[in-house]
């Protein structure tokens, strides 16, 4: 397996002019960045922070200001690389006319599939992405999740090394964002590279190895998840069954330790966790 | 190449046949060719053939340059600002196989237009041609002259015609940012386009300054002269009076300036930010 | 393909483009009408120069002579002016150039008797100066047409029509109805109409010469022999009293004096 990390930007830099006096509006701002292979990915940030942009500018969608790239190890964005790459872009509309199958087999043609194979990597893509069923239907009656992940299938159809996933939970609710992480967990699972493009920040946590924050077109940090988030100054541990006795008595052997204790809690469960629960079972 | 242009191609075909606009002109243009019936009713004589076909083609002329330049517009539009070339684009898709693929199915639905025109005005024709001939050989008249073959003729040339009208649109699209731009500008370069002959034939004059001669000069190698694809009355009415040799030489010439203009719009497109 | 590559591609092909369309137009613009400054200025007046100039014409010329043909209908006059403007926006229609020297010829005269109160009021004179006029008019028209219309052999017929039955000008007439002959597809009548119009205006032997020398090149090998043109002929060459030896040879099919039957 070849070690070239999948995406590297290097001083990458966009300008865009906007309105009519053409005033210079910097978007991404001289990122460096490596995202190595087999792993999920997050790219953080918010709104207009220049995520997208950067994943357009490695696509070859849009021209860099400055700087330089290369996508699984292709300095030009070529369309050889590009046929390695799955991409789901933010916000996806497809033909309204064509049906769910017909969209995934266009998007297959478009990425070489060969004819006979066709069929399989079809079907296979829209299994992935839970939508056999309702693959006979235009793409015109699904709904906003429907249309994300068949948004997914058509970026997974032709079995690409590295899948760029833009914003693939926006407006999803709960379940349809549960399922999209679990095929993204999959994906990962088979060997892939997944790319995940998000603002929603417990959705990044609970499927990424890494991640990246830009602010402002540039990167502020970037790192193992686990390394990122650990606070190594501070400590937590969860009991069950304390007594408010036995609670004082530990807080006492803490004290008398040299530790100083900042805050006793109730665990809380997380919304969504609870969402989930409650409504298991109900789909699109 | 072609594994990639040709569904771009079907799926932008079907596009433009769902479209509204299309249904509306091609029924609009089939009314109004059908709409010439109810002239027998004037006594013409052998002129009826003439106001039948000279209608059928006026009908094709003017709507099928409408439909030239709105729909390539609209269909290149439709994936820019929906975004669906973003998903297209981010696949080994190349900007000149996007573009050829537009231009393919937006020119398939032209020739259905133009090839469905062309076939209700060839059967209104065949319906009062003998009725006319008949009424002409009755009064001593010459006989009329309808060359069937001469309107498959034109419908292939204004097939040609569509197609060049559409390639320019593409190109212009590809340079604009709007829509509105697009359709405005491609209407005024059609416009150019059917009066390139007034300087052709300017520039056959020898009166002319080397200045005004270098501009006309540019004027007829920029524009294509859609005005000579026009030979719909000669072609069908007075098939003898037309050149041997002309049909080629005018594909031949919309195929070059197609070719022009689908080449200047992916020079313009490949570096267009998605 | 590179940026430099298509550009170089860009202009080859955008001189390889105007020189093929230089060729075609050489081809196509014969089967074009062609449209002179008068022309324009006249359309312009009926605001409808843009149309004419893209390639309308034909559609604009039919409209133009259905607006003439409702106000000949009505036997208003106004309907000449369309009918002109049709005529020269789509010139190579022969039944307008026909038409129109049919209505002006035939009928104006008609209207301007009757609205100067009638046949019984308008003298003799002055119906046959009305008739002369408008005869006049319809030739002039018919000049015009002969040389852009498809079938210039219809109109110099309708002239002959014209000088014969209008203005009473024997000569005139057989002039036209040469001239038909001798543009086709004419009418088979054309070269006997010269010869009877010819001796009509008493040049017999004019009208022999003629008649005789088309007959001997164009008709007696025509499978009947133009029997017509030779019964005329032969009823000249009695009444001039020729020699046999300067008759035409009797043909295999002549019986007697089947000519004067």
């Amino acid at each position: 397996m070849t070690t070239t990390p999948a995406i590297t930007v290097e001083g990458l830099t966009k300008d865009f002019r906007v309105g009519l006096r053409g005033l210079k509006l910097r978007a991404v701002d001289n990122l460096t960045l490596s995202i190595p292979r087999g792993q999920v990915y997050g790219l953080l940030g918010p709104n207009g922070c220049g995520k997208s942009t950067t994943l357009k500018i490695v696509l070859g969608l849009v021209a860099p200001t400055a700087g330089s790239f290369s996508l699984l190890g292709d300095a030009a964005a070529s369309a050889a690389a590009r046929a390695r790459v799955g991409f789901l872009p933010e916000a996806p509309y497809f033909h309204r006319f064509l049906s769910g199958r017909e969209l995934v087999r266009y998007c297959a043609q478009l990425s070489g599939v060969p004819a006979p194979a066709m069929d399989g990597a079809v079907e296979r893509a829209l299994a992935l992405a839970d939508m056999a069923e309702a693959g006979a239907r235009p793409v015109g009656t699904y709904s906003k999740g429907m249309l994300q992940r068949i948004g997914l299938a058509q970026a997974v159809v032709h079995d690409p090394e590295l899948v760029i996933l833009d914003e693939p939970t926006a407006g999803v609710d709960p379940v349809g964002s549960g399922a999209i992480g679990r095929m993204i967990r999959r994906m990962r699972d088979e060997g892939r590279t997944v790319v995940l493009c998000s603002h929603l920040l417990g959705q990044v946590e609970e499927v990424c190895d890494r991640v990246a924050i830009m602010d402002r077109g540039r990167l502020v940090l970037e790192g193992r998840l686990d390394e990122v988030l650990a606070r190594r100054d501070r400590h937590q541990i969860t009991v069950e069954n304390l007594s408010p006795a036995a609670r004082e008595a530990a807080e006492a052997a803490l004290a008398a330790a040299g530790a100083r204790v900042v805050g006793v809690d109730h665990p809380r469960q997380s919304l969504e966790d609870l969402f989930r629960r409650m409504v298991s079972g109900s789909r699109d | 190449m072609l594994a990639r242009i040709l569904p771009i191609a079907r799926v932008t075909f079907l596009e433009a046949l769902r479209q509204r606009f299309f249904g509306f002109l091609l029924v609009l243009a089939l009314a109004l060719t059908l709409a010439s019936l109810p002239l027998k009713a004037i006594d013409f004589g052998n002129q009826e053939l003439k106001f039948l076909a000279d209608l059928g083609f006026g009908v094709m002329l003017l709507l099928g340059s409408v439909l030239a330049v709105v729909l390539p517009a609209q269909l290149l539009y439709a994936e820019l600002d929906n975004r669906t070339a973003l998903t297209l684009l981010a696949k080994p898709v190349g900007r000149a196989e996007f573009l050829l693929g537009k231009f393919l199915g937006a020119w398939a639905v032209l020739a259905v237009f133009a090839v469905a025109v062309a076939a209700l005005l060839g059967a209104i024709l065949a319906l009062r041609e003998p009725e006319v001939a008949a009424r002409a050989a009755r009064l001593d008249l010459a006989p009329p002259e309808l060359s069937f073959p001469g309107l498959a003729a034109h419908a292939l040339l204004q097939v040609a015609r569509l197609g060049v009208v559409a390639a320019l649109t593409l190109m212009i699209g590809a340079l604009a940012r709007t829509f509105l731009y697009t359709v405005v500008v491609g209407a005024m370069a059609v416009l150019a386009g059917q009066l390139v002959w007034i300087a052709q034939e300017a520039l056959r004059r020898p009166d002319h300054g080397a200045v005004a001669k270098g501009a006309l000069w540019v004027s007829t190698h920029l524009f294509p002269n859609l005005q000579a694809f026009n030979l719909g009355e000669a072609l069908v009415l007075a098939p003898g009076t037309v050149e041997a040799g002309t049909v080629p030489w005018l594909l031949l010439s919309g195929a070059t300036y197609l070719l022009l203009f689908l080449l200047l719009g992916w020079l313009a497109f490949r570096r267009r930010e998605i | 393909m590179g940026a430099r590559l298509g550009i170089v591609l860009a202009l080859a092909l955008a001189l390889a483009a105007g020189s093929v369309a230089e060729s075609a137009w050489s081809r196509a613009r014969r089967a074009v009408p062609e449209l002179r400054r008068a022309d324009l200025e006249l359309t312009a007046g009926q605001g409808a120069l843009l149309g004419v100039l893209g390639g309308f014409r034909p559609l604009l010329a039919d409209l133009t002579w259905i607006r003439a043909y409702v106000r000949w209908e009505r036997r208003d006059r106004g309907c000449e002016a369309l009918l002109r403007l049709a005529c020269l926006l789509d010139p190579h229609a022969t039944a307008f150039w026909e038409n129109r020297a049919n209505m002006v010829g035939l009928d104006m005269a008609h209207w301007e008797i009757r609205a100067r109160g009638g046949y019984l009021k308008v003298s003799p004179a002055d119906q046959q100066a009305a008739f002369h006029r408008f005869a006049h008019k319809a030739l002039e028209g018919i000049e015009e047409g002969v040389p852009v219309a498809r079938r210039p052999s219809a109109l110099l017929v309708l002239g002959g029509y014209l000088s014969e039955t209008k203005l009473g000008d024997p000569l005139r007439a057989a002039a036209y109805y040469r001239r038909a002959h001798e543009t086709p597809p004419a009418p088979w009548y054309c070269a006997y109409f010269v010869g009877r119009l010819l001796k009509d205006a008493g040049q017999t032997r004019e009208a022999y010469a003629y008649l005789r020398e088309v007959w001997q090149r164009e008709l007696s090998g025509q499978r009947d022999g133009s029997p017509t043109e030779l019964a005329f002929l032969r009823r000249i060459e009695a009444e001039l009293r020729l020699p046999p030896a300067l008759r035409i040879p009797r043909q295999e099919w002549e019986e007697g004096e089947w000519w004067v039957r």
